[in-house]
Formats: structure tokens, sequence, C-alpha cells
């Protein structure tokens, strides 16, 4: 009945893999605050993911590849390749959709707030704003700048309501992260190629 | 008529009174803050007019805050705390500061149980035109991309992320309010707000309850600033703007009278010296106003804001009949008597009420109720300060021997011997340049009708009204459309067509109208979407699309099956009008008024009024409200009328003078009168202030209380210095009272003091030119 949320959820929990590590300073291991910084200096960052949905009744995960890029000027821009060739951008007020070379949707936040309901989370993140993050999660940290895990769960309603937990995995790019959210579903991301200006 | 007759009438006008009172005093009065009264009743469409009060009284009730904290914490607990305090005055309907999971769900699970028809706006387009690819591709988008949240459940349930899609559509009243933590809450400028609306369980307030609850906000909120002294609490609601205009108006009431009163108290044992007169005095003027407001409530039901401010300074004319007489015994000495003091001014006061009954009479002819009422008590009180002084003064008034004169009586003596004895080149030349004097500054005088500068709003509140609606992105002013129908049905099916037109109309702005259109989709669009559904979805290739999202063969057949028979309810008006989720929107739907429905829809406050009006104005089922536009229209109307009655009863004078004195003698009677009006307009034009409705009034005020002068003068048989004391004492009190209007916090309250108190003293300094053509062929 919450999809609604979810969904705005889930592109926080998305937004936040790429962002949290750059700023969540409560973990005060050292390996943590190189992590932090070493990401913090990633301005621009391209390269390949592949997708797995493990979805609760579908008896095969859903799997789908392509290409992203994430920079601070124009925001996340997200190709998939396959099985659906689609382009998704998102920056602070606007979200763009464009499925199979068609028409361009777009959304802003004057005329659909809802979809925005957490731009400004996503803002912060993405700004690095660490104090505004740990509003929303309690972050543990493993490891050192060479191989470290990352634990997020969120603290704060409705987030909580959704996703369980967020596990960041990485070495001097983040390499993998997985969303869990509260009913059993598990939403993978890994990324390949990864560059970093 | 003897003076045991007199005394018999004025008794029983008073029991008559008194048993008016008792027998009304069960229905109890009123004080009516709704400019919305004042104006005329035909002048809008009765229906139509019903329906802007409900919807005035029911987005009244709205009351909004922000409760604003550094920390978010800090904020929601201070918040929590605030609806806590508020809940416990009792004087709400609901108070929302939290939003519990359990409403969130239940919210939730309305828009679920009624989704068979619910498709967002591009989703209906698509399925209109029968493009089951896009459909599907839409659906994969969602499956596969990264920003969807995806469970079996909710697949099985709506496989193609049609309400999903839906959800996101819906139109928020405050665009950027997101929920956190089980609140409504806004982050700017390193401070979190949480939002609390509450709805008062009362429309319509009568003066105190309205204060009474205005004083226990302010208790909960300083309340809240006891646990947390960094808490901001912002406030907006027309709650406060009328408390705030009823507390000023009041506070000029107490002034006016205050002061006049004091001024009177003064003067008279300044004089007189003693109370009696002083009482006899207070005496005539308090049953005047007594009486005025038992009759004028008894007739109206409720006084308006204005009849009462008006109604304190009539004290100020009341008192003029008892001044005139007891100048009159003070200038008669030992052997005056009473009847014969009373021969002496009798016709002077009596003509002096006649023409100012003449001036409101007219003005009861006008359809602007407050006009009306105003007239009505004036005319009231007036008569009864007379009947008093007429029928009591005579029976109680003894001779006292003659006292020193004052310097006061000294120096108004010697501005009448100046009249007196100036000869008539001067008296030409002064009013030569008077009249030049008053032209230049007419000449540059400025009209303003605007509701504004009539009732301005605090701008402590304006200032906190715009921050909490730049905070929340609410775009919505105070401009509604009224939309009415013979059935719930058509209301809807209208809001609709007026939605999709406006926004048409208006592409660039974002979001035009808010309604309850953009909640619930008619019934007739309903059913197509899910015929369409049914049909390009459901029927065709469902198996082979639950195959391919993962699904096993059993599952793909018991969800087919599922989603094809569902029977599902349509969203109708009345369950979203009942169900929680309307909780906050409720006030736009009015019901039924005569034999048909009405619902507001408001307007975002970009859009251009007079391109609104030209689209409104020929669709006969809607309605533009525009309060502040009608009033102000409705204003410059009534300040016209009143100028062109200005003029009529100009006219009317002149016509009477000319039959009692002759023309020549006319002229110089008239003369102060008009050149107290022409100077209190000249001098607003000197100022550069404006002419509006108020200091029009204003301008009735001069011309009656001048005309009494200058009768007093011409008509009095007795001691030009009795006459002379009199209009004395009544200008000096008149000025205590008015004069400080001109201090009042509304600025339209003191250019009305200004235009009486300029005028007023214009008028007594030129008052004794009304005695001189007398006094000349006497030599």
């Amino acid at each position: 009945m919450h999809k609604l949320t979810c969904r705005v959820l889930g592109l926080l929990g998305f937004a936040f893999f790429f962002m949290t590590a750059t700023a969540a300073n409560l973990p005060s291991s050292a390996g943590f605050k190189q992590v932090q910084s070493l990401l913090a200096a990633q301005r621009y960052v391209s390269g390949n993911f592949t997708q797995i949905r493990k979805v609760t009744l579908l008896r095969a995960p859903l799997v789908s590849t392509g290409t992203f890029r994430l920079s601070e000027k124009s925001g996340l821009i997200w190709h998939t390749q396959h099985p659906i060739k689609s382009t998704l951008t998102l920056s602070a007020t606007k979200l763009t959709q464009q499925i199979e070379g068609g028409p361009v949707t777009v959304f802003t936040q004057a005329k659909q707030p809802i979809v925005f309901a957490f731009t400004k989370v996503f803002l912060s993140v993405f700004q690095g704003n660490t104090s505004e993050l740990l509003k929303y999660f309690t972050v543990t940290f493993t490891g050192d700048k060479h191989d470290w895990h990352m634990r997020c769960v969120p603290v704060m309603s409705p987030l909580d309501k959704a996703i369980r937990q967020i596990t960041l995995t990485g070495a001097n790019t983040v390499k993998q992260v997985i969303i869990a959210d509260s009913k059993g579903n598990t939403q993978t991301i890994r990324f390949t190629q990864v560059q970093v200006r | 008529m003897s003076r045991i007759g007199r005394l018999t009438v004025w008794l029983c006008v008073i029991a008559a009174m008194a048993i008016t009172a008792l027998m009304t005093h069960n229905t109890r009065w009123r004080l009516d803050t709704n400019l919305l009264d004042l104006l005329p009743k035909n002048q809008i469409d009765p229906g139509f007019s019903e329906a802007t009060k409900r919807f005035t009284q029911q987005r009244s009730q709205q009351l909004i805050f922000l409760v604003g904290a550094k920390r978010q914490a800090q904020a929601i607990a201070a918040a929590d705390l605030f609806a806590a305090k508020l809940k416990r005055t009792g004087a709400f309907n609901h108070i929302n500061a939290a939003m519990s999971e359990k409403t969130q769900q239940a919210w939730g699970k309305f828009y679920f149980t009624h989704r068979a028809g619910l498709v967002s706006e591009s989703d209906r387009i698509l399925l209109q035109k029968g493009e089951r690819a896009q459909l599907v591709r839409q659906a994969l988008f969602a499956l596969y991309g990264p920003m969807s949240v995806v469970s079996g459940k909710m697949l099985a349930h709506d496989p193609f992320f049609l309400f999903q899609r839906y959800m996101m559509s819906l139109h928020k009243p405050s665009a950027k309010v997101q929920l956190r933590q089980q609140h409504l809450m806004v982050q700017s400028k390193g401070q979190w707000y949480v939002l609390v609306t509450a709805a008062t369980r009362d429309g319509a307030f009568s003066l105190s309850a309205q204060n009474l609850l205005v004083h226990e906000i302010s208790q909960s909120i300083s309340a809240v600033k006891l646990h947390w002294p960094a808490i901001r609490v912002l406030r907006t609601g027309v709650l406060f703007y009328a408390a705030d205009g009823a507390h000023s108006a009041r506070a000029d009431i107490t002034l006016i009278s205050l002061g006049s009163i004091i001024g009177i108290i003064l003067l008279m044992v300044w004089i007189f010296k003693g109370v009696g007169p002083l009482l006899l005095t207070l005496f005539s003027g308090g049953v005047g106003f007594v009486v005025a407001f038992v009759v004028t409530s008894a007739i109206f039901g409720k006084l308006f804001l204005l009849t009462l401010v008006f109604g304190a300074s009539l004290i100020g004319i009341a008192v003029d009949y008892a001044f005139f007489y007891l100048s009159e015994r003070h200038y008669g000495g030992v052997a005056w008597c009473a009847e014969q003091g009373l021969a002496m001014i009798f016709s002077g006061v009596t003509l002096g009420l006649l023409n100012i009954l003449i001036a409101y009479a007219i003005l009861l002819l006008t359809p602007f109720p407050a006009l009306k009422q105003l007239a009505c008590f004036s005319l009231v009180g007036l008569t009864m300060a007379y009947l008093t002084v007429v029928c009591v003064f005579p029976i109680v008034l003894k001779a006292y021997p003659l006292m020193p004169a004052t310097v006061l009586e000294r120096a108004f003596w010697r501005v009448a011997v100046f009249w007196r004895n100036a000869r008539g080149r001067t008296v030409f030349f002064i009013v030569l340049v008077l009249a030049s004097f008053n032209l230049v500054g007419i000449a540059q005088l400025k009209v303003n009708d605007s509701i504004k500068a009539l009732q301005p709003m605090n701008p402590k509140l304006r200032v906190e009204q715009r921050e909490i609606q730049k905070l929340t992105g609410n775009v919505f002013g105070l401009n509604a459309l009224l939309v009415r129908a013979q059935s719930p049905t058509q209301v809807l099916a209208r809001l609709h067509t007026l939605k999709e037109k406006l926004s048409q109309r208006f592409s660039s702005v974002p979001q035009p109208t808010m309604s309850v259109a953009d909640y619930v989709p008619t019934l007739k669009s309903q059913q197509h979407a899910f015929e369409h559904i049914n049909q390009l979805l459901y029927q065709k290739g469902l198996p082979a699309y639950l195959k391919k999202l993962g699904f096993d063969k059993t599952r793909q057949q018991v969800i087919a099956t599922q989603l094809r028979d569902a029977k599902r309810p349509l969203l109708t008006l009345s369950s979203w009008l009942h169900a929680p989720v309307s909780t906050q929107l409720r006030f736009l739907w009015l019901g039924k008024i005569g034999k048909q429905y009405y619902t507001a829809m408001l307007l975002n406050q970009m859009l251009p009024l007079s391109q609104l009006r030209e689209m409104i104005n020929p669709i006969p089922y809607s309605y533009l409200m525009s309060q502040a536009a009608t009033l102000s229209q409705l204003f410059g109307e009534c300040r016209v009328n009143c100028l062109r009655l200005l003029g009529f009863v100009v006219m009317i004078l002149c016509i009477a003078f000319c039959i009692r004195y002759g023309f020549a003698k006319a002229g110089l009677v008239l003369l102060p009168p008009l050149f107290g009006v022409g100077t209190s307009l000249g001098m607003l034009g000197y100022l550069g202030l404006p002419l509006t409705l108020f200091n029009t009034l204003a301008l009735f005020i001069v011309l009656g209380i001048g005309c009494d002068y200058v009768l007093f003068f011409a008509e009095t048989t007795g001691k030009p210095e009795a006459t002379t004391l009199a209009v004395a004492l009544s200008v000096l009190t008149t000025l205590l009272s008015f004069g400080l209007l001109v201090v009042s916090r509304t600025p339209v309250v003191a250019l009305f003091g200004l235009t009486v108190a300029v005028g007023i003293l214009t008028a007594a300094l030129l008052a004794p030119l009304a005695n001189r053509p007398h006094r000349r062929q006497g030599e």
C-alpha cells in the first residue's frame, strides 16, 4: 500500500550509495575517514552497472545492465541497455525518463511534488552534507580503504518502513550496493569499469 | 406641550426601548466583522452569495502553524506539545501535527481499495489511444529501473504500475512539505519546521470568543517556548486577521469614547463650575447611544464594526443640544427660566436635528447595508439625545448667577466679534482666499478605494503568512472559484471541465487550481479507465506478460483471474468526503444551498485576475470570488454614491435655507459648513492623503455639525455669547474625540479623524458669519 513512499525511498536508497560514504562521519575509524575523503573527492564518476532485483513470488531475478554517469553539474544519468533501452536523469528538481527512444517525460517539483518527496535529502546527500545524512541512517563501517563495507540502517520513519538496510562494498570506488527492503526483496547493483575524475 | 407632557412622552419612548431590549436580549447581539455583509444583497446571485459566505466561514476555520527548531527532534517535540496544548482548549474540530502510521496506512488503503478506475492523466491518454505497447514498456522501465522498489505482492495487484503512477501524480496542497518521522515537515535555512494544521469548531465567532481563542493559542505558544526558548512558531489564518482588526477597532472605540468623555468632563466642570451640567450632558449623550444601540441591534440583528466606531463618534454630536441649552442658562443669570430658555434655543436645536435627520435619511435609502445601519444608528441616537434635552432638561435645570467668563469663552467670543465687526470687503477677501486655497488642495486630491487601504492588515501577520506560504510551497491565494450544479456528480463534472480549461489557458502556471477534482475523477472517466484497462491489459496477453515478469504458471492464473473478475468499488465523491483522506480539504465542499450543490476551487495566486474574470464571467455555473477586488469595487461605488448624496444633501439644504432665510443670508449660513467640507478635502489634497469611503462619511459629519453651528447662530433669539459658548464647547469636545482618532493604528480611521477635525474647526471658526446680516439688520 505504500508503493508511493516505497518508490521514493528507492530513489533515496539508490542515490544514497554513491554519496553516503562521502558524508557519513559517525564511524570514527581511520579507514572510514580515508574512504570518506576519497569518495568526497570524486566529482565525476562513470562506469557500467548490473542490477539484480530479487522479488518474492518471482521465480527468477530481474537483471538489467547498462552504464551510468554521476556529476555534480548534471546529476545522475542512468542508461539501461538491457532488457529495455531507457534513460533516466535525475537532478534536484527535475526527473526525466525516456524509453526506447520515445518521447522524454519530464517531472518537475512544481508539478509533481510527490515524486520529489526526498529530493531534499537526496540533495544533502549529494552535497555531502554529513550532519543532514546522519538524521536518516546509522552507519557501521568495517575494513580499510582497500576493502570496506558500510551498513546503513534507516533511523527514521517513513524510511525505516520501506528499507531494512543498505550495504555498500568498495575499495577506492564503490563496487556493490545492496538495498534490502522490509518485505524480503533485494536490489543488488554491481559496478564495473568505474572511472573517476 | 407642557413640561409634564413632554416628560411623559420621553418616558414612554424609553419604556418602549427597554421592552425592545428585553425582548431581543435573548438573541445575543453579535459584532459583524465579515466585510462581505457590507455588500448590497442584490449585487450577486443569492446562491453564490450564500456559498461565498459558507466558504469564507469554512476557510476561516482553518489555521496553519509552522513550529520551527534547529534540530528535527526538537521541532517535532515542540509541535506535539503545541498540538496537545491546543487540543486542551477544546475549541478545535481537528488538530493535525503528527500523521500516525495508522493514518498513513488508512490513506493508502483508501485509494488502494478504490483503485479500479484510478489512473494518472498520462496513462489515461495512453489507455484511450490503446497504446498497450507503451504501457508495457513503462512497466518494464519501472521494473528494471534503479529507483523503484518492487515487491511480488504489489506486482500481483498492479502489474502495470498504474496505481503507483496515479499515487505519484496526486496533487499536494503544499508542494514543499514532506512526511518525516510521522510529521509533515519542511527544512529551510538550517531550521526544521513541523506543519500543524487545525480547524476551529466554530466558524462564526463572537468577538469575545475570537479573542479568547487567539489568547489561548498565544498561551499555547508561550507554553512551548517555556520548554524550548529558541522555538519559532509561525501562524496564519483568517482568525488572526479578524481578531487583530477587531482589537484595533475596539482600541479606537475605547480611545474615542474615553477621549470625548474626559474632554467633556474637564470642559464642563471648568466652564459651568459644577457636575450637574456634566451629568446632564453625559445623560443625553448616553441615552442616545444606548437607545441607538438597542434599536439598531433589534432591526439588523448584528452590528458592523463600522457602525460602532461611527456610533461612538456620535456622542460628539449628540451632546451639542445639551451644550446649547446649558450655555443659554449660563448667560441667563438668576432671572433665567427653563421654559423661556428652551423657547430661545428650540428652533435652533430642532432645525439642527432636522437637518441631520435629512442627511441620514438619505443615507438610509442607499442599498448598502452598512450605510443603512449607520444611518439608522445616527437617526435614533440623535433623536433620543434631542428628546432628552427638550423633554428632561426643563424639569431639572434651575437658574444660577452669572459667572466671570473663562479664557475659552473670551477667545471664542473674540472670533465671533471679529466676524460681527469685520467689513464686508474683509469677509469677502477671506472667503476668496480660503476658497482658492481649498480648490488648489482639492485639485490634488486622489481617490483610493482599495480594501487594503480601508482595512489594512497587520503587517506582522502578513509577513508571517508570506513566510508560511514560501516555506510550505502553498501557491493558492485568497481568490477562489465557486462552482454549482443540480447534483454532486454534475458539480464534479463541471469542476473537471473548469480545471482542464484553466490549465490549458494558463499552461505556464505549474498548478493553476486545486479542488476536489484533483482527487476524485468523475465516475464516468473511472468507468472508462476501468474498461480500457480490462480490455487492453487484462484480457489480452496477460499470462504472457506475467510469465515474462517471472511468475510461475499457477500464480499467473490466479493473478489473471483476480485482476479480470475483480468487482471493485469506484471512488465516489461521497466516499472521499467521508474518508480521513479528505480531512484537510473538506472545507472546499460547500454542500447543498437551495436546490443546488456548491464547491470551491482554489486558484493559484499567479493567475491574472482580469483574464480569469474574462474567462469565468460568461460561465453561468461558476462565480469568481475575489474578496479584495469585489470589496474595493464596492467601496468605490459606495464612495461615489456617498459623494452624490452629499451633493444632494447640500442642494436640499440650499433650498431649505433659502426658504427660511432668503437668498442673501442663506449664502452666509451655508458658507461655514461648506467651507468645513471644502477645507477637509483641500487638506487631504495638500497632505497627499486619499479620499476614501471613510472620509467621505466623515464629510457627512462635518456638514451635519457645521449646519448645527450655523443654525444655532442663525436661529438663536437669546444672547450670541451663549451660542458662541455652545459652539466652543461642541467644537472642543469634537476635536478631542476625533482629534484622538488621528493617532489610530488603522490609517483609515486616522484619516477619518483628521477629516472631521479639520472640517469642524473650520466650520466653527466661520460659524458666527451666520449671525452677521441678522445683527446688521438689527442695528
